[in-house]
This record gives structure tokens, sequence and C-alpha cells, in this order.
């Protein structure tokens, strides 16, 4: 008994990274699943997040307490509390046909629908009154100023902390592990407890989550960095839509400059 | 008060406001209005904060709905109308068509450029293709003297520049009446020269205005009807002499305190 519990203390003393390496194909199968259940459930969450949002800002006095009820139950429950409910407890307790990964889904959309919500409506009534207020004066109707002026400036505000949001629903989706969806986690833990190379195990596990993070990270950052607002008539980017439309914009000066014996009369500045 | 607006030798008003009442919870802001605008005249209004100038110019394009009262735009009701009278009312979008109208603090749309702040409105409320949209834009930016900064966004303006483009993009929807509602207000004092001076050849080509303002001497220049507000009262109004010889004492006081 002493004997095997030293040796086994000593191979695992004897690091092999190449052990992560062998055994990728079962890492890779993992982080699939693990990707999958993340957008999909990340997809569900945005949509009704939206709704959810659009219903809080509602005026019916019935339809605001239900929406901040929504909000506040699911954000309150914890997630691995609340997957073992939605699987043990209603899926399997009811006799419902779900597999795993749906229950798993289900789950996380309805919490990460809460918090995005919330996301999405602090940016809705973040952009100025004034905004809607101008649009409106100009003739645009109720839908067109939310589609054409709240939308894109709130778009703008709460991509930073969606990001975040989607960074955490990558990590997350590893609680899903406790109702045996063989996501990234599970196949992990599966492997380890077989072969016993908890540190190389682990250390893979953490590598790999690493990655999907930082590419989402990066991914995010350039969306941010897409927001940028530069006048395409005087920036140094290069890029071939700012080139193209620097054409049309210096095509439309030219003919207005060209017309502008014509419009003398109705100039208003004198320069 | 069952006249129609129609009647008498007087032309057709464009703007008639009539027992304008509005009162945002306890706080009665306008306690029964009239004003009536003709084509081409400009109005200016003035008065201490708080006495329901702003609030009255916005009942005119009902982004802010009046409790009681009648609006009037070109021989049609838009408002909720007066009690003793049964007129079938048009849609407050249709109204604000044409009606322009520039803020105190621009409210351009800072996530679209001056060119394309101008041409929103054509595409999506007149629905005028984007090239036909972003020319006629273009000719609008360039009346205001913009033609340069066309790519420009709202941030890589001066406060100037920004109201400039708002009334661009307000007069490119050809409105029968703009409304200003203190443009000057937010500007820095070297900045204000050249918005008023868009907004005096704006008056001088004909265009019908009516101006919540703080600039006096803009009134003195171009006011065809001045009124003074305090308390949600039209005290006094008159022409252009009112800045001198005003008669009330509640007038003489505000004009005596900002001078």
């Amino acid at each position: 008994m002493m004997g095997a519990s030293l040796n086994g203390v000593l191979a695992q003393a004897r690091f092999r990274p190449e052990f992560i390496w062998d055994n990728r194909d079962i890492f890779l199968d993992g982080v699939w699943l693990t990707v999958r259940i993340a957008l999909v459930a990340f997809a569900f969450a945005t949509v009704l997040g939206l709704a959810v949002a659009l219903l809080r800002m509602s005026k019916s006095w019935i339809v605001k307490p239900i929406m901040a009820a929504y909000v506040n139950v699911f954000r309150a429950i914890p997630l691995l509390v609340f997957v073992l409910f939605v699987y043990y407890g209603v899926a399997i307790h009811f006799g419902f046909s779900t597999t795993a990964i749906q229950a798993g889904v289900l789950a996380l959309t309805l919490q990460y629908s809460a918090w995005l919500g919330e996301i999405f409506r602090s940016g809705i009534q973040a952009v100025a009154d004034g905004q809607r207020q101008a649009a409106m004066s100009v003739g645009m109707s109720r839908p067109q100023t939310f589609v054409r002026v709240v939308m894109p400036q709130a778009t703008r505000i709460v991509t930073p902390p969606t990001g975040n949001m989607f960074i955490g629903m990558i990590k997350d989706s590893s609680l899903v592990y406790i109702i045996g969806v063989p996501e990234l986690l599970r196949v992990s833990n599966l492997l380890a407890n077989r072969t016993f190379r908890y540190f190389e195990v682990y250390l893979g596990t953490v590598i790999v989550y690493l990655i999907l993070t930082t590419a989402v990270y990066f991914l995010f950052k350039y969306f941010e960095q897409r927001f940028q607002l530069v006048d395409v008539l005087t920036s140094k980017v290069r890029s071939p839509f700012a080139k193209r439309r620097s054409a049309q914009l210096r095509r439309l000066q030219e003919t207005v400059t060209a017309n502008r014996d014509t419009e003398a009369s109705i100039r208003l500045t004198t320069e | 008060m069952s006249e129609t607006p129609t009647n008498g030798s007087d032309p057709q008003p464009v703007v008639r406001l009539r027992e304008i009442h509005k009162s945002f919870g306890s706080n009665h802001v306008l306690k029964g209005i009239d004003l009536t605008v003709h084509k081409g005249e400009h109005v200016v209004i003035f008065g201490p904060s708080g006495s329901g100038k702003s609030t009255l110019l916005r009942t005119t394009n009902l982004l802010e709905t009046p409790d009681s009262g009648s609006v009037w735009f070109e021989g049609k009701e838009y408002g909720p109308g007066l009690d003793d009278e049964d007129h079938p009312k048009g849609k407050a979008r249709i109204l604000r068509q044409e009606i322009g109208m520039v803020f105190q603090q621009f409210n351009l749309f800072p996530h679209i450029t001056a060119l394309e702040n101008v041409a929103l409105a054509l595409r999506r409320v007149k629905r005028i293709p984007r090239p036909d949209a972003e020319m006629r834009a273009a000719t609008y930016l360039d009346r205001v003297g913009l033609l340069d900064k066309l790519g420009a966004y709202p941030t890589q303006l001066s406060g100037g520049q920004q109201q400039r483009v708002a009334i661009a993009r307000s007069l490119v929807m050809e409105p029968k009446v703009m409304l200003f509602d203190e443009p000057t207000s937010a500007l820095d004092p070297e900045l204000v020269g050249e918005v008023l001076a868009v907004m005096r050849r704006l008056a001088s080509s004909g265009m019908t205005m009516v101006v919540v303002t703080h600039e006096m001497g803009f009134g003195e220049e171009v006011g065809d009807q001045n009124i003074f507000m305090d308390d949600g009262f039209v005290v006094e109004q008159g022409g252009r002499d009112i800045y001198k010889n005003a008669q009330e004492p509640r007038t003489k006081e505000f004009l005596r305190s900002i001078l």
C-alpha cells in the first residue's frame, strides 16, 4: 500500500508535458462541445436579453414587475444549483425527453438573459433623451428612431460588458459537467481519473480555457476598434472601404461646389 | 373663442396655438398660451428660465403634448383641441415633417457623420435613395458653410459647427417653420456669432421662425413678434421696440437684469 502510493507520488513528480499533446483528441472533443454550448447559449441569451430589456422598460404596470422578478430570480440562483435543478429537478424528475446538453444550454441561457437584459437596458437608457427628440423632430417614427439612432449608440455602450459576459459564458459552461455533458471539464475529469496525471490534465484544461477566453477578448477588442469614428477625408487609415467612401465624398464636394453659382442666393454663410 | 383660424381678411396662419395648458406633475408650466405665426414671420420668445418658453416651443411640434388646448398647423388640428370644437386630428409625425427644430444641445447623432446626420431623415422618412439624399445633404451642408466637414463625426466638430449641421439637418427636410430652442446657449461666446449669422440669413431668406433665445440683439434685429413670458403666461408682446420700451414692470425688470 505504502509502496504503491509512493510510486504514484514519484510518477506524478515527473512532469510529462507531451501527455497533453498525446491526448489532444480528447481535449479537442471537449473544447468543441464547450464552444458550441457557449455560442448557442449566448446567442439565445442575447435575443432573450434584448426582449427582457425592452419589456423591463415597458410602461405597463403588469409587465414591468414580472420582468423585474425574472431578472432578480435568475440572477439570484447559483448557476451550479440551477443546472442541477433544470436537469435532475425538472427534466429528469418530470420525465421530459430533454438531453443533458439541452438542459445545460437552457440553464445558461436563462441566467445569462437576465444579466444581459440588465446590461442592454442600461445601454439603451444611457442614450441621451435629446437623441430621441432630435430623431422625432425630423419626422422619424418610434421604431425608426430606435433602430437608426438608439440601437447603434447603445450597441457601442454595451459592447465591452457584453464581451465580459461572453468570456463568463465560456467559463460558466464548464458547470454543466455536473450533469454529465462531455464538454472540456468533464472529459478532463475523466482523463485525470483514468490516468492519475492530474497536473498535466488540468494544466491542459487551463491552457485551453486561456486560449478560448483570450481569443474572445481580442475579438471584442476588434469590435471596439471598428467603432472608432474617423473622418475618411482627413484620416490616414486606408481600408478599401475608407478609400471608396472618401472618393464618393470628394465627388459630392466637387458637384456641390460646381453648382454653387445657381445656389448662391440661398447660402447661409458668407465664407 | 369658436372663431376658426381661416376667418377674416387675415391670411391663414402657419401655426396657431390656443389656450395651451401643460403641467409636469404639480408644476403648471403653461397657463393658457395663445400664439399665432404667419408665413415669413419671425417670432422671438424670451423670459427667465422656467417661464415655459421651451415647453411652449416643444408643444408646437408636439414633442410635448399639451394637457389641453389647440395646436393648429396650416389649417389642420394636431393637438388635443378645444372642448367646444371638434376637428379631425392630424398625426404628430406628419406635423414634425413640416416643422424643423434646433436644440440647445445640438443633439446631433454621434455615431454617424455630418453628411449622414443630414441625410438620415431624407432616406428614412422621405424614402429618398442614398445617392440623391447625400447629394441634397451635401448641398445643405454647403449652405451652412460646412462642405469640407461632411465626413466628420460630431465630436470632431466645434459647438458652432455642430449647431450649423443641426440647422442643415432640419432645413434639408424643407420645413415650413423652423423652431429654435436657445440655439446659442450651449456655445462658447466666440462661437455664438457664426450660428446667429446663419439664423439671420435664414430669417432674411423668408423662413418662418420661432426662436427662444437670450440674445436680445437677435430679437431687436429680426423679431416681428417679440414675446416676453414669465411663470407660464405671456406677459407682454410687441414689435422690436419692446426691448427699449417695455410697458410691463416685469418685462422691464427682466430686460434690466440681463443687460
